[in-house]
């Protein structure tokens, strides 16, 4: 089975807020598993993400794709996307090559990240 | 590193992979090992193995659709120099072209999901070319040069490198209608037709089946003749079956995928032995109102078994996709001659929606219709009014990349019928013209084009076309485009 985990965890007092701690490698065939959970929480309301790529080892273009396809959905009902703690070299070159510091914000901590998406 | 199993052989700097779940972190692995015994930088590490990552992902989702008995070998070929990474899949498909005028800005700012696999390769990698070896295999050449090594200089470079080829084909993607229109756009360029519906085929059939393809298209209303062929060991002689021969009245009367096995009997011994000598197992009548324009001729499955229900609705496809692409290149037709049906409007959009969707299932477009109540008798050809829509509705289809939608209202106006049609979405730059596309398209865009500037024996079906469009930008900040685009027609009298 792919080397991948999601673990979801909701701030208290913060309806909107989810955030996405991946761990692994983020590629085909791991994209289901983490598209299915995004899905699952927008519909749940949840439509301010953060996702935290701390333990993500490897991250290609249709897990980036998907980010931005979120971001599309998110943009129609006033959400937001924002990343943090991308620590794998490999991982942030890759988000650098398509330019995605000018689209998501990024943060060095998980929690000033929701805190973001809080005020 | 995950253990090796009876899944995984290594020879020397070879990795040869069943395409199970875990055999892109088996390839991924590989690449690094191999590219730090190379003598590349972390950097560079992790770009190389991103980009064999991308290829072998390609493969994986649009060759093999994440079959798991497929195979996938990835060769390092270390030289004093460069590297040279050969990535090699068991398909005897040929890989679909990729579009020139890849646009990251403009997919990033419109939330484009996909298509970026090439881009990123191409930014890790100093060259890259593809080979497809007919019957065989595709091989992927990803080059590197290594950290101390002088790479050709820029004008060496430019005389070393071919001048970029239309026709160099991509890795293979899922066959999807923005591949096919762009195709067409480039194969309406050229100036062979023979070679340009050869070219079209060959990378059109590659997800469907390895098996010789051939287009028999009229012409100069005589009979039917050899246009182009793929997969055939040799180019054929001239083909060629008589227009008022049996052949050509069987395809006349269906409007369905065929099997050569059914009409066999139908048919003269000598046009048998021609279908036999084009491997055919499957005929697709091309056929545009009551005008059979040619056929497309497939032949036997990969794996001989008989063609299910799913593969007939697949080369029925197909031959939608041969239509629009023969529409673009001009079908070889005598004298104009669209045919006055006065069919009733609302067939024609059925029919038109009922094309879209089949060629809008990669995309998130909605077509809906919206009758007012009122079913007018409109004095039009269906045929023109067929492509009208068709042109329009697919070309929006291509643009709108992340979906939208598009509403069919038929009413009356001032003793008019009117057909508008309106698309509400993602901006497509549809307001700007783009050049490159169909005139047709062009024409509309510009300001109208009347009915009565079509072929002379439509002149007395009279009517107008006027588009308007326009981009608003939403309280969000997104942007979307507006496009509504009224046919007007007279009434029939009755």
């Amino acid at each position: 089975m792919p080397d991948f985990q999601c673990e979801t965890y909701l701030p208290p007092k913060a309806a909107e807020v989810a955030v996405l701690r991946l761990s692994g490698n983020l590629d085909s065939y791991s994209l289901p598993e983490l598209e299915k959970n995004i899905k699952k929480l927008v519909a749940e309301g949840r439509t301010k993400l953060v996702v935290n790529f701390h333990k993500l080892k490897f991250l290609s273009s249709p897990g980036m794709g998907l980010f931005l396809g979120t971001l599309g959905e998110l943009d129609k009902k006033s959400g937001k996307i924002v990343f943090a703690e991308v620590m794998q070299p490999e991982v942030h070159d890759a988000m650098n090559l398509l330019g995605f510091f000018d689209v998501f914000r990024l943060y060095e901590q998980e929690a000033e990240a929701i805190q973001s998406l809080q005020s | 590193m995950i253990p090796m199993s009876s899944n995984v052989k290594i020879f020397n700097q070879r990795l040869e992979v069943l395409c199970d779940a875990d055999c892109l972190e088996r390839i991924r692995n590989f690449v690094r090992d191999q590219a730090k015994a190379s003598g590349f930088d972390s950097l560079e590490v992790g770009r190389l193995v991103l980009a064999v990552d991308e290829a072998s992902s390609n493969i994986i989702k649009h060759t093999y659709r994440f079959a798991q008995d497929r195979k996938i070998a990835v060769e390092w070929r270390d030289q004093a120099d460069r590297v040279e990474i050969g990535l090699q899949d068991d398909s005897p498909e040929p890989y679909l072209p990729s579009h020139s005028d890849f646009d990251l800005d403009s997919k990033i700012r419109y939330r484009h999901a996909n298509g970026y696999g090439k881009y990123l390769i191409e930014k890790a990698v100093d060259d890259l070319h593809y080979e497809t070896i007919p019957g065989s295999h595709n091989q992927l050449s990803l080059i590197k040069f290594k950290p101390n090594a002088n790479p050709p200089s820029s004008s060496a470079s430019k005389a070393e490198k071919k001048a970029p080829n239309p026709f160099d084909v991509a890795m293979s993607r899922s066959l999807t209608l923005r591949n096919l229109l762009g195709l067409g756009e480039s194969l309406s360029r050229q100036k062979d037709s023979q070679d340009v519906t050869r070219l079209f085929l060959y990378s059109v059939m590659g997800s469907l089946t390895s098996r010789p393809v051939a287009l028999l298209q009229l012409q100069d209303g005589k009979g039917l003749k050899l246009a182009g062929q793929i997969g055939l060991s040799s180019r054929l002689s001239p083909v060629s079956f008589s227009n008022a021969g049996e052949f050509s009245k069987v395809l006349r009367t269906q409007n369905a995928p065929i099997l050569v096995s059914d009409i066999a009997p139908l048919i003269p011994e000598e046009e048998k032995k021609k279908l036999e000598d084009l491997q055919a197992a499957v005929l697709v009548p091309l056929i545009v109102g009551a005008r059979l324009l040619g056929a497309l001729v497939i032949g036997p499955k990969k794996n001989q078994q008989p063609f299910t229900e799913e593969d007939m609705n697949l080369v029925t496809l197909l031959g939608n996709y041969a239509l629009l692409i023969m529409g673009t290149l001009g079908p070889s037709r005598g004298s104009a001659d669209w045919g006055h049906s006065g069919s009733e409007l609302r067939a024609a959009l059925l029919w038109a929606m009922a094309r879209v969707n089949e060629l809008s299932r990669d995309h998130e477009t909605s077509l809906v219709l919206e009758d007012e109540g009122v079913r007018p008798h409109l004095e039009i050809d269906d045929d023109l009014l067929q492509k009208i829509l068709l042109t329009m509705i697919t070309h929006i289809v291509y643009l709108a990349d992340e979906g939208g939608k598009i509403t069919l209202r038929l009413g009356t106006d001032a003793g008019e019928g009117v057909l508008h049609l309106l698309y509400q979405g993602t901006p497509i730059g549809f307001e700007k013209g783009k050049p490159g596309h169909n005139p047709l398209i062009d024409q509309l865009i510009t300001g109208g084009v009347k009915l009565s500037d079509c072929p002379k024996n439509m002149e007395s079906t009279g009517g107008k076309i006027s588009v308007t469009s326009k981009l608003d930008k939403k309280e969000s900040g997104m942007s979307e485009t507006q496009v509504d685009v009224a046919l007007r027609f007279r009434l029939m009298k009755h």
